[in-house]
């Protein structure tokens, strides 16, 4: 008995500094999970400005109105209508994301009143003409990438896990454009507050900053993202205004039907 | 006619003045000077002035939607050509489009003047007949070289399936240069000294004569397509020849029925987009007897765009048309005969298209666009770069070639080559 009750102590003592350790010491695997768990969104809309600033320092700006709506865990479907400049307004652009097959992108042109289907040039092509690409505004599958816990940094201020994700195959290289992401991972949050991009051939590319992040119904979100081009002296920055998250957009609104509407 | 535009726009602006809840008014437009002239001695300039284009949109929440469009054109060109009359001669407002849109479950409809653009390859659609064309302009506005029609569009969803019925009670024609009166030119065979070309025969504006235009699409595992049929006039004219007297002849350019029943399929593969499209049309001459009715046939064109970065985008194209009834002997024998020195038609035309789309740094694109058509090796090369001066500024500055023998479809244009520029600023 006695022998029983020193074994169930030693049981529960192990157990409890086991879960200590994963507390205090997760992986870059445990980490990244926690980290995609926060984006548990179910449907988003909002505006969206987008300033792109070149090498010359010329800036542009983009004003968007966007609805976003998961279909399945991997696939979402989103919208985005451009309000400003007044040369491009009413420019929508639909795309339909399928995990079997290439995704369905449309752009409804207003200039040639006529809705045309685009190729989808892979996650890796340049949305609306910015810094970032298809994939670095969406959600990131967990086991595309393979995950090295580096040493914790402080960044801003802010606390940061750092966790290094290599390409887990070569062909999330070549989709993405990224062979390797280091991502500094807010200890509070768990959202990312900044990450260096590097391009196929494993050189530095891009670098990413998020001085805002803002709680909707229990999600943290990216409100403000700057990705910073090193190879091009490319900016873009994304704002994001009036947030609604889980308001139950509908599903109709992600048809060609709705991508013509005014 | 003036002032009865401008009251339209002034009505316009009062309507903007009244929204309510749920509805929203948009106010825009653009401000453009333009000038064009051809490159061939004495450099001609065909077109320089300036347009104001307004725009009013009224929307009613999720029920539906006004939405106009005028033009306020002042061309110089066409005020030097036209004459002194007022200050104002030279000005020209037009209706660009005028249209109401309502939205019910499952039904949207659109009545009023607009484009109704059908298919999916690039440039040259097969089913694409119901907005006719402007072969008169040049401008890189696809308002300036097609022109809006007054029909009623409904679109039924119906699930995956989305039905299109429109209709289109009048008939407007091509806008083609076309030269009236005594022509000096006839056909050298036929040694008849007068001939005469009369108006244009248009078909009455009656019930009977309008048009309609049927389409359904669909997507099955990412190939989309659709199946189409319009039954309406050419908007093409066909000459027909009467003798008036033993030496002279009348011309008369008549335009005639036609059915087009088509289709259109596109499916991406990764960096591809492949497209294809056809469509049979059924003339006024379906067993191919008469010579100066175009014989019965089948336009198909097959391409692929290729996306080659984010900044480059190539298209190419197969055309070719095959006239389903033709009697070569027939037409041999008319074309001898004929007033006009005419060109004896082919049963089989092959062409290529292809466009380049290319943006080679920040706020800087450019477009080309050729057609090439194999026997005659005549072409057309359409050119132009746009430059972003600012946030909705915009510099083009483009160009129009045409190619190749001097009997040839495009070979007969070569005096027609234009440069333009154009600076747009949109509100």
């Amino acid at each position: 008995m006695k022998r029983l009750f020193s074994s169930l102590i030693l049981a529960a003592v192990f157990a409890g500094l086991a879960l200590a350790q994963s507390s205090v010491s997760p992986d870059g695997t445990e980490i990244m999970k926690k980290v995609l768990s926060q984006s548990n969104w179910k449907d988003m809309s909002g505006d969206l400005v987008l300033t792109l600033t070149t090498s010359r320092h010329e800036t542009r700006i983009r004003n968007m109105k966007f609805y976003s709506k998961k279909k399945s865990e991997n696939e979402s479907m989103m919208l985005i209508k451009i309000i400003a400049p007044a040369d491009v307004r009413g420019t929508a652009f639909l795309t339909i994301e399928h995990q079997n097959r290439d995704d369905d992108r449309y752009l409804y042109l207003p200039a040639l009143r006529r809705v045309k289907k685009i190729t989808a040039s892979g996650k890796g092509g340049n949305f609306m003409s910015s810094d970032f690409t298809y994939y670095d505004i969406g959600k990131p599958k967990l086991n595309d990438w393979k995950y090295k816990r580096l040493a914790d940094e402080t960044v801003e201020g802010h606390k940061c896990f750092v966790v290094e994700a290599s390409a887990a195959t070569p062909k999330i290289t070549k989709d993405t454009g990224y062979s390797k992401i280091i991502r500094w991972i807010r200890k509070d949050t768990f959202t990312t507050c900044k990450a260096v991009f590097f391009d196929r051939e494993g050189k530095k590319w891009k670098t990413l900053s998020v001085p805002e992040v803002q709680k909707f119904n229990g999600v943290w979100f990216s409100t403000v993202m700057i990705m910073h081009d090193l190879q091009l002296d490319h900016t873009s920055k994304m704002t994001f205004k009036g947030l609604k998250i889980n308001t139950g957009v509908p599903g109709k609104f992600f048809t060609v039907r709705y991508l013509q509407r005014g | 006619m003036k002032k009865h535009f401008l009251g339209l726009i002034v009505f316009g602006l009062l309507l903007a003045g009244t929204s309510e809840g749920g509805a929203q008014t948009r106010l825009g437009g653009y401000l453009k000077f333009y000038s064009a002239a051809n490159t061939v001695s004495p450099f001609k300039i065909s077109k320089i002035g300036t347009r104001l284009q307004f725009n009013i949109s009224k929307t009613f929440g999720t029920r539906g939607e006004l939405f106009s469009s005028f033009d306020f054109d002042a061309d110089d060109a066409r005020f030097f050509t036209g004459g002194f009359k007022t200050r104002g001669s030279e000005l020209e407002i037009y209706p660009v489009e005028a249209y109401v849109n309502l939205y019910f479950p499952f039904v949207d409809l659109r009545l009023g003047k607009q484009f109704i653009f059908w298919g999916k390859t690039d440039w040259i659609n097969p089913t694409d007949n119901i907005n006719p064309w402007d072969y008169k302009n040049i401008s890189s506005e696809i308002e300036d070289y097609r022109l809006p029609v007054t029909a009623v569009k409904t679109s039924w969803y119906l699930g995956p399936v989305t039905l299109e019925a429109d209709w289109i009670p009048i008939f407007i024609p091509d806008r083609i240069p076309l030269q009236t009166g005594l022509l000096q030119k006839g056909n050298p065979a036929r040694h008849i000294p007068v001939v005469f070309m009369n108006s244009p025969a248009y078909p009455t504006p009656t019930l009977g004569h309008s048009q309609a235009a049927f389409r359904l699409m669909h997507s099955i595992e990412g190939i989309d397509y659709s199946l189409s049929y319009y039954s309406g006039y050419d908007h093409k004219f066909n000459i027909i020849s009467k003798l008036t007297s033993p030496d002279s002849i009348s011309l008369t350019p008549a335009y005639k029925p036609v059915r087009i029943i088509g289709g259109a399929l596109e499916r991406v593969f990764g960096r591809w987009n492949l497209k294809g499209e056809a469509a049979y049309f059924r003339t006024a001459d379906p067993n191919g007897t008469h010579p100066e009715i175009t014989n019965p046939h089948v336009q198909y064109v097959l391409g692929s765009d290729l996306s080659v970065s984010d900044h480059l985008l190539l298209n190419l194209q197969w055309i070719q048309n095959i006239r389903t009834k033709f009697n070569r002997a027939l037409e041999e024998k008319a074309a001898a005969q004929n007033p006009l020195e005419q060109e004896i038609p082919r049963r089989v035309t092959s062409s290529v298209s292809g466009v380049i789309r290319w943006s080679p740094m920040d706020y800087v694109t450019s477009q080309f666009v050729g057609v090439l058509n194999l026997r005659d090796k005549d072409s057309f090369l359409l050119g132009f770069v746009h430059y972003e001066l600012a946030d909705a500024i915009q510099l083009t500055i483009g160009g129009l070639f045409f190619g190749g023998p001097q009997n040839s479809p495009f070979g007969k244009m070569t005096g027609e080559d234009k440069v333009f520029l154009e600076l747009k600023f949109s509100y």
